[in-house]
């Protein structure tokens, strides 16, 4: 594991299945990047206000809200307007994919896909966003 | 099969918007039932026979999809007709849902007229192939 500094980017988990959760934050941290993990929407608002993210990876069904609303909330916020996001979602063919790429400008992930292509959609966007991993 | 004993299963966690659309259906002459949650839904399923389900997708539970699955699953519910009603009806898939489950996506933004002109579409369509 990478050791600790605070010029490491910061990834916010938003993921109610503490399983999936779990092994999400493990993967993220032995690959040296801060994570911070919230399970729902008004946590994951509340640390987003309360610290700084430079990516964010979020589950789309939630049991308060789908992760989009989280999304839109937080895209309104002009610190994370142009924040990185990635949806993870298990049901990717019952979401209009394109439509969340256009309107909320995310990357769609399965969760059925290997963690190895979560962390690299990771830094390919932290690297996109000119945020060095 | 008479209209007025057309039995339609509503299925939405949201007591207010639940209680419209009961409301709206019952005022039209069909006999409601509800549930606030899949498994509730999905007991009065089997308990009693409905000629259409609509169901919320977005529920305490289940996702409303993972209901129609197991409604699918269940005795007599092979082919009916089931509204997925959203309020995130821009992010789903409609036309994949429509063909893996045959389901028909409405927002919970349409008015109550078009919800209501679906469901005799589908229980006209259910009248003719049964």
């Amino acid at each position: 594991m990478a050791a600790m500094s605070p010029s490491r980017p910061h990834v916010l988990v938003l993921e109610d299945a503490p399983t999936y959760r779990q092994i999400i934050v493990s993967n993220l941290s032995d690959a040296g990047f801060r994570v911070s993990a919230a399970t729902d929407v008004g946590r994951a608002l509340s640390l987003a206000e309360h610290e700084r993210f430079d990516l964010a990876i979020v589950d789309y069904y939630l049991p308060d809200y789908p992760g989009t609303e989280f999304i839109k909330r937080l895209r309104a916020t002009p610190r994370y307007e142009h924040l990185p996001i990635i949806v993870l979602t298990a049901r990717d063919e019952e979401l209009n994919l394109e439509y969340l790429r256009d309107k909320l400008a995310v990357v769609v992930l399965s969760k059925n896909c290997a963690m190895r292509h979560v962390l690299d959609a990771v830094s390919e966007r932290l690297a996109i966003a000119g945020c060095a991993s | 099969m008479d209209s007025l004993s057309e039995h339609v299963l509503v299925l939405e966690d949201g007591e207010t918007y639940r209680s419209i659309v009961e409301l709206n259906l019952s005022q039209t002459g069909l006999r409601v039932a509800t549930a606030a949650t899949a498994v509730e839904a999905l007991l009065l399923a089997r308990q009693e026979h409905f000629d259409l389900v609509i169901a919320d997708y977005y529920l305490p539970d289940y996702p409303g999809t993972d209901f129609v699955r197991l409604l699918r699953q269940t005795d007599g519910y092979r082919n009916t007709p089931v509204i997925l009603l959203t309020a995130w009806a821009d992010e789903l898939n409609r036309q994949r849902l429509c063909e893996d489950l045959l389901v028909l996506v409405l927002s919970k933004s349409c008015s109550m007229k078009r919800l209501l002109d679906a469901v005799f579409k589908c229980l006209a369509v259910v009248r003719l192939t049964s």
